[in-house]
């Protein structure tokens, strides 16, 4: 119980980020886009392995993704023309989220922690790559509706077994 | 595989597709290519302090590269003199010393054996000559501008000598402010298909694919360049640059259109000697915008809109570490003058972010490429097929700019295979006449 009601966090989270999953694997970019801020940030850093008990392993400074609402809307509009090379034919992904941990901040705000497994395969080769990571992620509530305010995806990888990270996280 | 008739079919202008995917052919490439010249390990700034260190790589063999005590920066093999075991295991940090995890042989920041557990009783009354087992540096190491480079090969020439007259163009990029560059963090890292030859070629040379696969960049506005400025005047946009080791390709900008701001662009001026500061001003500016150094280390100076209306450029250095006949693993640093404001180094690696390394809209378009033409030179026949390298080389070469101010032969072109030509012979020489 959250002041007297029902805390349902987890629930409103898993089915927002099931939700996002979806449209994301299903390539419905413009869907996604307008589940997004305005102010939205997503942040990939860079990984580096590193001796336990020194520094974080992630970087402040360099990054595989720091986008914006801006560099987001370039992206999705590269992804409409005919010459997304990387990404046409398309990648076929699986955004497979779980252990889902939120909690209300305020009664408009929620702060998610989960996990993402990202499955991708390209062509006929019957090849596949896989990422994995944790997010960080804020959801408000604008509208009667949650949107993704802020987003770090915490990546196992160091080196990124991807031929390019042409997909969103 | 005939090494003769390669070499014949090159000089009239054409390749066999199987050089980029051919296990045999990269067997050899790690002797004779990578065991013999010198390869860039990183810059200089990301060991600031004694005791940092970072691990690299030439081909598979790893390298510690570390400040020592004395404030100089030297790279040792990452292999226990004892019994062979990696004395790093991870791939930056801080150290006073290395403990190899086996049995605690322990090594001082200068790469002196100082310590190894039971030694007298174990080796004997006078212990071991600890002298000789020192982590071994590897046989050569350098430093220039800040790119710290070694070599496996001690008769190789000295970095200095092997550099030639490119160092005056790596002067131009990377010693254009007091301070010189510094990387913006660590390096993004990933594995791509296609070979380290390809993505090497298309930086020696191929401004050629910039309009057509880099074109939904440009459609969206992301790009400053426009179809338009590709195409024209034909091809006569920018200037071609054959100098040994390598080559660069120049775009007619000056630094404020590429979108420095105004005080490194000052600073460029007052910093560079006359001819270079020269080159890259009104009236006849010239921008280095790709640079390659052979045999896999490559720069791009771009540049793109991190905003409606705001341009902002990059200077983004890649190794192409060869680890498989068809992939390679892709290290790219971003560099920026240390004298920059700091907003502005935050938005030169988002520049770079946008457009090219891990994620970028512009390098996932090159790895398409590079990843396709090796997968389909594997098969034996196709992979018989010869590539076309004939672009404004040999009758139709583009005309010399014969008032160029540097060093080299400056051709009034990007658009030649002049540089992928010039990489290939050079590649052929090294693997040596039969193979």
């Amino acid at each position: 119980m959250v002041g007297g009601l029902v805390d349902d966090a987890g629930i409103v989270a898993e089915r927002f980020l099931v939700r996002e999953a979806r449209l994301l694997d299903d390539d419905r970019f413009s869907d996604w886009l307008a589940l997004l801020r305005p102010e939205i940030k997503i942040r990939v850093p860079v990984r580096q392995t590193r001796t336990v008990g020194t520094a974080s392993e992630f970087s402040h400074t360099t990054f595989h993704l720091d986008e914006d609402r801006y560099s987001l809307e370039m992206r999705v509009a590269r992804l409409a023309t005919d010459f997304a090379w990387a990404e046409n034919p398309r990648s076929r992904c699986r955004r497979f989220v779980s252990n889902v941990d939120a909690r209300y901040r305020t009664p408009t705000d929620i702060a998610v922690d989960s996990y993402l497994m990202l499955y991708r395969t390209r062509g006929d080769s019957g090849a596949h790559e896989i990422l994995t990571g944790r997010r960080e992620d804020v959801l408000v509530l604008v509208d009667e509706r949650f949107h993704l305010h802020s987003r770090t995806v915490y990546l196992d990888q160091t080196t990124l077994p991807v031929s390019s990270l042409s997909v969103f996280l | 595989m005939n090494a003769s008739s390669l070499r014949d079919e090159l000089a009239r202008g054409s390749i066999r597709g199987y050089i980029y995917s051919d296990p045999g052919v990269f067997a050899r490439e790690r002797t004779h290519v990578f065991g013999k010249t010198w390869n860039c390990l990183g810059h200089e700034s990301e060991v600031p302090l004694p005791g940092d260190y970072v691990v690299r790589y030439i081909g598979d063999d790893a390298l510690i590269v570390t400040r020592g005590s004395s404030g100089e920066v030297r790279a040792f093999h990452n292999v226990c003199r004892h019994r062979g075991m990696e004395i790093c295991r991870a791939e930056t940090g801080h150290a006073t010393q290395h403990v190899c995890p086996y049995h605690a042989w322990t090594y001082d920041l200068d790469g002196h054996l100082t310590g190894v557990p039971m030694e007298k009783p174990g080796y004997g009354p006078g212990g071991l000559q600890k002298a000789d087992f020192g982590l071994l540096p590897v046989a050569q190491f350098g430093i220039y501008n800040g790119l710290m480079f070694a070599n496996l090969d001690p008769a190789a020439p000295a970095l200095r000598a092997w550099l030639g007259d490119f160092a005056w163009y790596l002067d131009l990029v990377l010693a254009r402010t007091p301070l010189g560059l510094e990387v913006t963090g660590p390096p993004q890292r990933w594995i791509t298909g296609g070979n380290w030859k390809m993505a090497s070629e298309n930086f020696i040379g191929d401004s050629y694919h910039a309009a057509f696969t880099h074109r939904s960049v440009m459609e969206i506005g992301l790009h400053p360049n426009t179809m338009r400025d590709w195409t024209k005047g034909g091809n006569r946009h920018g200037v071609h640059v054959q100098v040994e080791p390598g080559s660069l390709g120049f775009t007619r900008l000056a630094p404020a259109q590429r979108g420095y701001p105004a005080d490194l662009v000052d600073l460029f001026q007052a910093t560079l000697p006359p001819v270079q500061a020269r080159l890259l001003s009104e009236p006849e500016p010239r921008w280095p915008s790709r640079i390659h150094l052979y045999p896999n280390l490559s720069f791009l100076g771009g540049a793109c809109y991190v905003a409606p209306g705001v341009q902002i450029p990059f200077l983004t250095m890649r190794v192409w570490r060869p680890i498989g006949p068809a992939s390679m693993e892709v290290w790219s640093w971003v560099l920026v003058e240390r004298e920059a404001h700091p907003e502005f180094k935050r938005l030169s690696q988002r520049a770079y972010m946008l457009t090219f390394g891990s994620s970028g809209t512009e390098e996932q378009d090159d790895a398409e490429n590079w990843t396709s033409i090796a997968r389909a030179s594997r098969g034996p026949s196709a992979g018989a097929m010869e590539q076309l390298l004939t672009m404004n080389v040999a009758q139709h070469a583009p005309p010399v700019v014969t008032d160029w101010p540097g060093p080299g032969t400056a051709y009034d072109t990007t658009y030649a295979d002049i540089g992928q030509r010039w990489l290939l012979e050079r590649w052929l020489s090294d693997m040596g006449p039969e193979w």
